[in-house]
């Protein structure tokens, strides 16, 4: 084989994986959704103390040691967030819907779970004290960092629910997922300890999102790229 | 309670979102993953460049020829660490290290421990990198301070609250710091007792660049990052920029007298940035600008037996109450804060400290006073730093910068 001849199969190969990209895109891209929000649930729905009305944790659940056995925290999240939306959820059922690993559950399935209840629930990352400020609704945060090397870190990782903001951000209010008692947490403490990963729960104001003429623009660039693309390749493979 | 992370399973479950079509098509078009996947969640960010070993600070002498040896000796006698202790409290190490170094040996101390007696030097310093020693002559509990993380090693302090206060260092950075004073290498080992993973003072380094922020107290992380970090930018672990220069801007822009030891940490950590060519003329201009404004206040405030209390920053002012005590009385508390500020002096050159009389006159109250608290501090231990603070700001204020070449004796 020439010089010339492994350069263009070389680049013959690139094309191929290029249209291939582009053949995933097609399909994907017609099946692209918005976000969830939660639009169609008011968040004023939303007390601050879940205990106080009509969505009360059943009393013989508070302090129980049920709640504190076992690496529980993720689908006492999801219970609490639940709760605070007056979804109609048993405890068991969403113990069920979420399998705790040897390090507990993983921030994914603890998301599906709220969206199997109907809850309109998004896993971010890299989401920081001051993207907390930004975000409306009962917010699932992973708390200190995941470790990679340690055998027994499940110790320290932890989910609980923010709720609030007091005194301009100084501190959250919470609802612990081990006591499921209202809590405050410091900014200094949730600023050292966040992973960085949440579970959006609400109609969540990202400033890090597209706008919505954004998106459409975004979009019709994309299709006119894809097209550029499909027709170059055509050309040079048929040429 | 626990989690478990699964990045890549996340990612992959979640539909697509209109939004990720120009990602992807900037993936397409740039020929390259981005960011190397499925290895965690630091793998986009930008680590800090350590130093091989921490940057050396540069003192002045603040005073010549005013003060006997005897004079000093008897108060670095006053300093040495409490004997009567069964386990070090981490306070009670951090302070002790960084005023004894770890060639400091006290044979002639009767420790409560007996295998502290002739080896503390090299015991506590041993402790600050070994999981077993820790445990076994530091009083941290079951666990230690440390943590492994994406970012490195962490070291949880008592401000990461519930299940990490019982096993926490002091400050945020205050390890780190103490590291840098006594000249640790960044590649000094850290033994994990539960954990083959070896992790170096690199490690620390990365963990405590990655975690500093606005709403956390950063006079310990910037004074301990300025000396190991030898650029200014690196990226925290949420992938934002940061670095020393935002650090200047957090710093200059606290009230006087905020934070722990009275704000005392705050100018310290300024006074070390201050001497690092790596961050950039406006943080330096800034710097300058806020030491002024210290030395100003100082002079506002300066008692006339020399000494500073804790209303030096107007802070502490009550009602008729002129002082509240935070080390037990008023004449520890003065102590404390005047050890403290004479330190930062220290670090700075004529043009930016105060006057050589005001100094010297600090230097007197805190010379009178070291000896007559001490019984006041033996009753606590909590006040020990009060004491090497005030020490160190003698030994740095009259010039001594290798205490085991000025007084080797005392380190036997």
């Amino acid at each position: 084989m020439t010089y010339h001849d492994e350069i263009w199969s070389r680049s013959r190969r690139r094309w191929r994986i290029d249209i291939a990209f582009c053949l995933f895109m097609v399909p994907a891209l017609a099946a692209a959704q918005d976000p969830p929000t939660a639009d169609n649930v008011p968040l004023s729905n939303e007390s601050l103390d879940f205990r106080d009305d009509d969505v009360s944790l059943p009393d013989v659940l508070i302090g129980d040691s049920d709640f504190q056995k076992g690496l529980k925290c993720g689908p006492n999240a999801a219970f609490i967030v639940a709760r605070r939306r007056r979804v109609k959820v048993d405890y068991d059922e969403v113990l069920r819907s979420i399998e705790i690993g040897q390090r507990g559950a993983s921030v994914e399935d603890v998301a599906r779970c709220l969206r199997n209840l109907g809850i309109p629930a998004e896993v971010r990352k890299n989401v920081t004290p001051e993207d907390l400020l930004r975000i409306s609704g009962s917010t699932v945060v992973h708390l200190s960092a995941v470790d990679r090397r340690s055998s027994d870190a499940g110790a320290v990782d932890h989910f609980t629910v923010l709720t609030g903001t007091v005194d301009g951000g100084s501190s959250f209010t919470a609802i612990d997922t081990t006591s499921m008692l209202p809590t405050v947490y410091r900014t200094d403490y949730l600023a050292r300890n966040m992973s960085g990963y949440a579970i959006v729960t609400a109609d969540a104001v990202d400033s890090g999102s597209l706008t919505p003429w954004l998106k459409r623009a975004a979009l019709a660039v994309a299709a006119v790229v894809a097209v550029a693309v499909g027709s170059t390749a055509k050309r040079r493979i048929g040429g | 309670m626990g989690m478990r992370l699964r990045r890549s399973a996340a990612e992959a479950d979640r539909p697509i979102y209109r939004r990720d079509i120009p990602a992807a098509f900037a993936i397409l078009l740039a020929g390259v993953g981005g960011c190397r996947s499925g290895e965690g969640i630091d793998d986009c960010i930008d680590g800090p460049p350590v130093r091989d070993e921490p940057r050396p600070l540069v003192r002045t002498t603040l005073v010549r020829n005013q003060f006997s040896e005897d004079e000093i000796e008897r108060a670095l006698r006053t300093s040495a660490p409490p004997a009567y202790l069964l386990k070090t409290p981490v306070t009670v190490l951090y302070h002790a290290l960084r005023l004894w170094g770890a060639s400091a040996n006290f044979t002639d101390l009767d420790f409560e421990s007996s295998q502290l007696k002739g080896r503390w030097g090299s015991v506590m310093r041993s402790a600050l990198f070994s999981e077993d020693i820790q445990k076994t002559f530091v009083s941290i509990g079951p666990e230690t301070f440390f943590h492994p993380t994406p970012f490195g090693l962490m070291i949880r302090t008592t401000a990461d609250g519930g299940f990490a206060s019982r096993f926490a260092s002091t400050h945020p950075g205050a390890y780190l710091s103490v590291l840098a004073d006594l000249g640790t290498p960044s590649d000094q080992d850290i033994r994990l007792s539960s954990n083959p993973w070896v992790p170096t003072v690199r490690d620390v380094v990365g963990d405590c660049a990655a975690r500093i922020h606005p709403a956390i107290e950063s006079e310990w992380s910037a004074s301990a990052l300025s000396r190991y970090v030898s650029g200014p930018d690196w990226s925290d672990r949420f992938g934002k920029p940061t670095g020393k220069n935002q650090m200047v801007r957090w710093l200059v822009e606290r009230p006087f007298g905020h934070g722990s030891c009275h704000g005392c940490h705050i100018p310290y950590a300024l006074a070390v940035l201050f001497q690092d060519k790596s961050i950039s003329t406006e943080s330096h201009d800034r710097i300058a600008l806020r030491l002024d404004s210290y030395n100003r206040q100082l002079k506002r405030m300066q008692a006339s037996d020399g000494s500073w209390g804790s209303d030096w920053s107007d802070q502490n002012r009550a009602g008729d109450l002129s002082e509240k005590f935070t080390w037990g009385s008023q004449a520890v508390d003065r102590l404390s804060v005047t050890g403290h500020h004479l330190e930062w002096q220290s670090l700075l050159d004529s043009d930016h400290r105060l006057s050589e009389e005001r100094l010297a006159l600090g230097v007197r109250f805190v010379l009178r006073k070291i000896e007559l608290v001490r019984p006041e501090i033996n009753a606590d231990w909590h006040r020990y730093g009060t004491l090497t603070h005030a020490a160190s700001a003698i030994l740095s204020s009259t010039g001594t910068t290798d205490l085991s070449q000025r007084f080797p004796h005392l380190l036997r």
